[in-house]
């Protein structure tokens, strides 16, 4: 164990770090509309590690009916895929909405590649009073006939 | 110093492959270019108009196909004869002649007659929107009440004029599913046109009228949709074109990279062969600058390809990624990209795979060339050493951390057990870790051959360091780093170290690796590491996805559930007359009617409640217990459903509904039309709550649907099972049918789903009231083996929950292990074609020559492997067909019973069967399905059937097996998406004994478990042939070399009868053609050798007889003069007198001893030249007739008085009294007798009591025996080969030479001599001589001796 052979290094130290956590700013509490709205920044930016910012080790993702529960770096790569194959062009905030499990928010999604809006679903669950955590997020394309729910 | 001369031809040819490449590269670009500064709004309308066409185009190529295909059945005679016959109803040979016509999907065929009836069809059921049947082509779009969107075309059918009816095809075009998921997605047929058409459009079917769009039309020229194309702006065409482009320019760009990469390695090729001549330190580092190079291109050019989204920029037509290119089932940040996808995984894995290789031949010529000589240094011993200490556990740390991210960052199903087969994207990523494996085997073969190379010590030696050095880093490894457990890291280190010790300093075994063994021995070499490296992140995982499933229980957040509420929710939401009874409920109820009126609208409430539950998939849930009431604005209770319990009318639970509502009004936005969440029972056990109004047209809430869901412990599965075609994608990612849950109340259970035990075991309970919040261990439930996690929800153990998921049994790992084995070997395939490319350019295919025994194993390995894949082709198609059948057995007997209770309820097929439909299916725990004719009556799954996920009319082959060829039973195999499954049919007759309906049973609900059944049989029979596979192959080992050994040892005794030498009998170990073979191979030997010995023997004796004779005649000339010289001296001396000097008389005694002694020296000298002169001489024998009794005798005689002079032994005579008559020399044969007597005496050895000779004869088997037996010293063992040779003699005197004689003259007279002694004990001579035949006598004998006609002999 490494010891001082006198008490000054310790204080030295102990006064920087005062010093360093003085500086940086507290950390403030994380509302659940800030969380929605990076992943609508993460969403016109086409920027899978910006709309996954939230997301704790292991995310749903379902695209078009199909996918799952996923590490947080496989989600990555299946977002980033996505955005390959549909770039966005437009993004629309739709609506944001509680449930049992936590907060919801929708928005349409226009792909560069023309064709009818996506549906963009995701929800956020509160952790503490401070954290949303990203739990889901879920990409379907409404076919022109809806049949049941 | 040998000289080297770089091909400069070669360089100069990729020097300008490249170049070609780069101006290909940058013509792309510029036309790229070009063409983007043509784009104008023109362009985009030219696309626009394009797009448009391309679309219609598709369309009336559907329409094309549709008409095709009526045509068709519409000239099929049965038809025609049908519809002119005028028939009415389902014609059987109609049905039949369309069966197979349709798609269960998608398009159904029907035959329709002139007044409307349809007679035959198949394929999904659409309805018909014309009210008469069509005389002209016609196409019409139609909606059915699933909403459901089709196009159908009547091709009328007419013949002479007359139109007997019309085929109709009917092909879907949009419809849409509740749920999305693995088998269940939207169709859209435009998605299948987007395909090929580039430009985005939108397709509307209808035959409304629109303003906007471009018409697509049918044959008539009717509308029939609308497709609308924006037109594109010139900077989407600009990035359309530049994708297009990028497409192309990327395909250069990869051919260059190929290119540079190549011509790095032939410039590598040409160093390192180049430092295998010139064997100098400078050559050396050339050549690892070159490696270097190489591999730093093959890096970069893996990273080239990721940037440049290569192959996948070639694979992007579809609306989802390519399979193989899917990160949805493998994606890690591990390696910066490399494993993003199974297919990235794979290339990454192949460039490893050939970096690792090209460091292997550096290594492999480098220990060539340190292998011919040079002094061992130390300095590079060390460094040797340092480097396998280094690059083994690196290698092995590498290959885990591979492994553990490709198991941890995917989804794929390693374990699957539904088949041994394993689909592309698993064989890939199985491949690819293979392959991973592979390149660290072949690294650290390299890093051993470098370091044995340092040692320089031949032979065996100088492995034992470097293969224990890696060995044992690789134990330390796994020691210190939990990643790589220790089997598996160490047995790669060994296949390193293996693999080097094979290819070491033998070139033509380079390519081994790639020969059939070497890649079947690396696949089953590299499957087991990769399961051990696999294990404990699958484990992981599932214990991951156990934890993500334990949560949601605890919560009571279930996804069935929160699907089923939603769906009564939003069909309470769209039913009709249920607004309508609440409506008069209401009013009722705030106008205080009469209690008559109140209750019976009640009632009415609580059938549609009932219905509502019943007919969703709650029904379906067996371990929830469902309660829905419809409350009034003021929070009474208008009507209800309680399943299991409350009676009607009890107050429910206003307080948790006035909560709700609040919580409704508080939080939900005016868009959200319910409200769930999961809230606490007097208990404190979660169920889930939900809240839903029922609008007016006006959008006020006339009243609200409220609905508790809460978990129970089912004691009887006496109910329909949730279909898993039904399950939300995303659940847990395990198979939740085969989960169960538990949760504990201070240890004792409280609630659970599945099976689970009452109480937790106390060593749970104790774990977890410590520190530990989760545990999972493995346990045996039931019998089976099962892997349970435990959770605790509060700070101590009081509330636990836990979920058990079957645990993987010995025969699971041979299973797995079989299909990591199988995915190994494909690559190995791979690897086995490209090896067969090298070798033939390496000129060693085809083989020269090959050993029997490879051959043999060969052989066995292919008919053993081909015995197991046989067995497991057929094995499963036995399992599939016996489950099968199963299920039809079982699926006959539920519809028996289904049917007896039907019958016992009621008068059959009657009109109220339909309502006790629920109550027969919910007693059977199962699906039913109700038919009147074709069409159905009613189902017990009525929420699918309004879905269309039930087709609504019996399928034609079943119709016709139950209603025109009078089956019992029939069965069918539908699919919902997907999701196959069967359906059991049995027919239900009318009073009079007439088919009228039928009852279905479809396996929908139980199809996953029948499925997880079959596979589990499957991986029994699998697993069980691997382990087959494993002894087959030892067999085959062990088989091949003991069949094989003698034909080996047979070459070796050829070898060395070829050689000249002498070799022990082959040893014969069967009783079969091989042993005969070797028998007759050690008689030939054996005959070899003894007429080797014999021409040995006589080449000897002839040139003893040439040298005796010689000898004899120049001894014998000089002695006799010399003999008679000293005799006449002694006669011619005179003695001297008396008185003669001393001198004199000392002179004369002394002339008298020495002239004695000279004569005595002559006579010896004599005697010996007369020996030799007898041996060499070939005597004129006279063979006669003589009694070998009077012989012995004679030469016993002869022999006594050198016996009693000597006193040293006493003869004893054993002569038989009958006459032993033989044909012999009698003079001859009666020296060999005193020769033999005289060396018995002279075998005597010094003792005080005199020894004892007996001489014998008999008869024996048809000859003449005799025997002279001494007690004396014996023949000592190492001379005893020697006796009968020439030079043979124990004794101080004599030449040696009367055995020799003997064994001549008795082999003259036909006989045999032989010998037995024993050292200190004595010898026997036996002297073997064919008995004398009558006819024999005289001089017979003597003529068929050769040697006694010899003229020289006789001479002699």
């Amino acid at each position: 164990m490494l010891r001082f052979s006198t008490a000054a290094p310790r204080r030295a130290l102990i006064a920087a770090a005062v010093l360093f956590l003085g500086a940086v700013p507290p950390s403030a509490p994380q509302s659940v509309d800030d969380a929605v709205a990076r992943v609508e920044e993460g969403l016109r930016a086409g920027d899978a590690e910006a709309v996954l910012t939230d997301a704790s080790g292991r995310v749903e993702v379902i695209l078009f009916g199909q996918g799952g529960m996923f590490r947080r770096a496989q989600a990555t790569h299946v977002l980033r895929d996505f955005f390959r194959r549909y770039p966005p062009s437009r993004v629309a905030f739709a609506e944001q909405g509680s449930s049992d499990d936590g907060q919801t928010a929708v928005w349409r999604y226009w792909s560069q590649d023309g064709g009818a809006p996506l549906s963009v679903r995701v929800l956020h669950r509160q952790v503490d009073e401070e954290t949303w955590e990203l739990v889901w997020v879920r990409i379907d394309q409404r076919s022109t006939v809806r049949a049941g729910l | 110093m040998p000289q080297w001369r770089p091909p400069l031809r070669r360089s100069a040819v990729l020097l300008g492959g490249a170049l070609v490449l780069a101006g290909l590269f940058a013509l792309t670009e510029g036309w790229w270019w070009w063409e983007a500064t043509r784009l104008g709004p023109e362009a985009a309308e030219r696309e626009q108009q394009e797009t448009v066409r391309a679309v219609r185009g598709a369309f009336d190529d559907l329409l094309t196909g549709m008409q095709q295909r009526a045509t068709a059945v519409a000239a099929v005679p049965e038809v025609r004869a049908a519809l002119a016959e005028g028939v009415e109803a389902p014609d059987e040979d109609v049905l039949t002649a369309v069966a197979g016509v349709g798609d269960a999907d998608r398009v159904s065929v029907e035959v329709v007659s002139a007044s409307g009836e349809v007679i035959a069809w198949d394929g999904p059921a659409f309805p018909i929107s014309v009210g008469e049947v069509p005389d002209s082509l016609t196409a019409r779009v139609v909606v059915d009440e699933g909403d459901r969107v089709a196009v159908a075309l009547w091709s009328p059918v007419v013949e002479e004029g007359e139109h007997l009816g019309a085929v109709r095809v009917v092909h879907l075009l949009q419809a849409s599913v509740p749920v999305r998921n693995q088998y269940l997605q939207d169709y859209d047929v435009a998605d299948e046109w987007r395909a090929r058409i580039d430009r985005p459009f939108e397709v509307l079917f209808s035959m409304a009228a629109a303003d906007s769009g471009q018409a697509l039309r049918g044959p008539g020229g009717g509308i029939l949709g609308r497709v609308e194309v924006s037109a594109p702006s010139v900077a989407s065409l600009a990035a359309q074109h530049e994708r297009a482009t990028e497409a192309v320019s990327a395909f250069w760009l990869v051919l260059l990279l190929g290119w540079s990469v190549a011509a790095l390695a032939a410039w590598y090729a040409t160093e390192v062969r180049r430092a295998g001549v010139l064997n100098t330190r400078r050559a050396w580092v050339r050549a690892g600058v070159a490696l270097g190079a190489v591999l730093a291109a093959l890096a970069m050019s893996r990273y080239a390809l990721l940037a440049l989204d290569v192959p996948v920029r070639w694979l992007d037509t579809a609306r989802r990624p390519a399979a193989l290119f899917d990160p949805a089932l493998l994606a890690s940040d591990l390696g910066a990209g490399a494993l993003r996808s199974p297919g990235d995984l794979a290339l990454s894995a192949l460039v490893l795979l050939g970096g690792a290789a090209v460091a292997l031949v550096y290594a492999l010529r480098y220990a060539l060339a340190a292998s011919e000589g040079g002094e061992r240094s130390p300095v590079r011993l060390a460094l040797g050493l340092v480097g396998v200490t280094l690059a083994v556990p690196a290698s092995g740390w590498a290959a885990a951390v591979w492994v553990r991210r490709s198991v941890l960052d995917a989804t794929i199903p390693y374990t699957d057990r539904a088949t041994p087969l394993l689909d592309g994207p698993t064989l890939v990523v199985v491949g690819g870790l293979a392959g991973v494996l592979g390149a660290a085997v072949a690294v650290i073969a390299a890093t051993v051959l470098l370091a044995r190379a340092a040692w320089r010590t031949p032979g065996w030696t100088g492995w034992v360091v470097p293969i224990l050095t890696a060995v044992g880093s690789a134990a330390v490894l796994a020691l210190a780093v939990p990643l790589a457990p220790l089997l598996p890291a160490v047995t790669l280190a060994a296949a390193g170290g293996g693999l080097a010790t094979i290819l070491y300093g033998r070139p033509e075994r380079w390519v081994w690796p790639l020969t059939f063994r070497g890649v079947l021995v690396g696949g089953l070499v590299l499957a087991p590491v990769l399961y051990g490296l696999m294990r404990e992140p699958l484990e992981e995982r599932t214990a991951t996805l156990l934890a993500d499933a334990a949560f949601a229980f605890a919560e009571a957040r279930d996804d069935r559930v929160s699907f089923a509420v939603d769906q009564v929710l939003t069909d309470a939401r769209t039913e009709d007359a249920l607004r309508l009874v609440l409506l008069d409920a209401v009013a009722e109820a705030d106008s205080a009617q009469t209690t008559g009126r109140l209750d019976s609208t009640r009632l009415a409430l609580d059938a549609i409640a009932a219905g509502l539950v019943r007919s969703s998939l709650l029904g379906s849930l067996v371990d929830v217990a469902t309660e829905l009431r419809f409350m009034g604005p003021a929070g009474d209770t208008l009507g209800s459903y309680v399943e299991g319990g409350l009676p009607p009318g009890a107050p429910g639970d206003p307080l948790g509904f006035a909560a709700l509502r609040r919580r409704f009004d508080e939080g939900t936005p005016a868009s959200q039309r319910r409200w769930r969440e999961p809230v606490p029972d007097r208990r404190g056990l979660f169920r889930t709550a939900a809240l839903g109004p029922l609008l007016t047209d006006d959008a006020e809430a006339v009243a609200w649907v409220y609905l508790l869901a809460t978990p129970r412990t089912v004691r009887f599965a006496a109910e329909t099972p949730f279909p898993r075609v039904l399950a939300r994608t995303g659940l847990f990612g395990l198979d939740d049918e085969s989960l169960s849950y538990a949760e504990y109340d201070d240890g004792v259970r409280v609630r659970s789903r599945g099976a689970a035990p009452l109480r937790l075991n106390p060593s749970v309970y104790d774990r977890l009231s410590g520190s530990v919040r989760s545990l999972r261990r493995s346990e045996v439930l039931g019998g089976q083996r099962v892997m349970a996690y435990y959770e605790r929800i509060g700070d101590d153990a009081r509330d636990v929950v836990s979920v058990r998921a079957p645990a993987d049994d010995r025969l699971d790992v041979l299973f797995v292990l079989l299909r990591l084995s199988l995915g190994a070997l494909a690559v190995g395939a791979v690897l086995f074609a490209l090896g067969v490319y090298i070798r033939r350019r390496a000129g060693l295919l085809p083989v020269r020559r090959t050993r029997f025994r490879d051959r043999v194993l060969n052989r066995f390995l292919v008919v053993g492997l081909a015995s197991v894949v046989l067995t497991g082709v057929v094995g499963q198609r036995v399992i599939v067909e016996q489950n099968r059948q199963s299920v039809r057995d079982a699926l006959q007997q539920r519809l028996a019973r289904a049917e007896a209770a039907l019958v016992s309820e009621g008068r059959g097929l009657d009109a109220g069967a339909g309502a006790r439909l629920d109550l027969v299916a919910s007693g059977l725990g199962t699906d039913i399905h109700l038919y009147r004719g074709d069409r159905l009556e009613a189902s017990s799954r009525r929420q699918l059937v309004r879905q269309r996920l039930i087709e609504t009319r019996l399928p034609g082959p079943v119709y016709r097996a139950l209603f025109l060829e009078d089956q019992p039973y029939a069965f069918a195999e539908d699919r919902l998406g997907t999701f196959s499954y069967t359906t059991g049919y049995t027919v239900l007759p009318d009073s009079a004994g007439r088919p009228s309906g039928a009852l279905a049973i479809p396996t929908l609900s139980e199809q996953a478990a029948i499925e997880a059944g079959q596979a589990r049989m499957v991986g029994y029979l699998f697993g069980g042939l691997l382990a087959l596979m494993a002894a087959i192959l030892v067999i085959a080992v062990v088989l091949a070399g003991q069949l094989t050994r003698p034909f080996g040892r047979l070459r070796e005794g050829l070898r060395a009868v070829g050689a000249g030498e002498a070799e022990e009998p082959i040893p014969v170990e069967t009783q079969d053609e091989v042993g005969e073979l070797v028998e007759s191979f050690n008689a030939m030997q054996a005959a070899l050798v003894e007429s080797r010995r014999k021409l040995a023997e006589q080449e000897r004796e002839l040139a003893w007889s040439t040298m005796a004779r010689q000898v004899a005649h120049e001894i014998k000339n000089p002695l006799m003069p010399m003999k008679l010289s000293v005799q006449h001296l002694q006669r011619t001396f005179r003695p001297p007198p008396d008185e003669a000097p001393p001198e004199a008389v000392r002179f004369a005694g002394q002339f008298e001893r020495t002239t004695d002694m000279l004569i005595d020296q002559i006579e010896t000298l004599s005697r010996i030249a007369s020996d030799f002169s007898r041996f060499a001489s070939l005597p004129m024998r006279s063979p006669e007739t003589v009694d070998l009794g009077v012989v012995t005798r004679e030469a016993a005689a002869l022999f006594e008085g050198p016996l009693a002079e000597s006193g040293r032994a006493d003869l004893t005579l054993d002569l038989t009294d009958a006459p032993l008559l033989v044909m012999a020399d009698h003079e001859e044969l009666r020296r060999v007798f005193v020769n033999l007597l005289t060396n018995a005496l002279q075998a005597m050895p010094e003792r005080p009591e005199p020894g004892r000779i007996v001489l014998a004869t008999r008869l024996g088997d048809g000859a003449a025996e005799a025997a002279v037996t001494d007690d004396g010293t014996g023949i000592a063992e190492e001379v005893r080969d020697q006796v009968f040779q020439p030079s043979f003699s124990t004794k101080t005197s004599g030449m040696g030479l009367g055995l020799a004689i003997s064994k001549r003259a008795v082999e003259a007279a036909g006989g045999t001599i032989t010998f037995e002694t024993e050292e200190g004990t004595g010898t026997t001579f036996t002297v073997r001589l064919p008995l004398a035949q009558a006819d024999a006598q005289g001089d017979g004998a003597a003529s068929q001796n050769p040697e006694a006609a010899d003229p020289e002999a006789a001479s002699s």
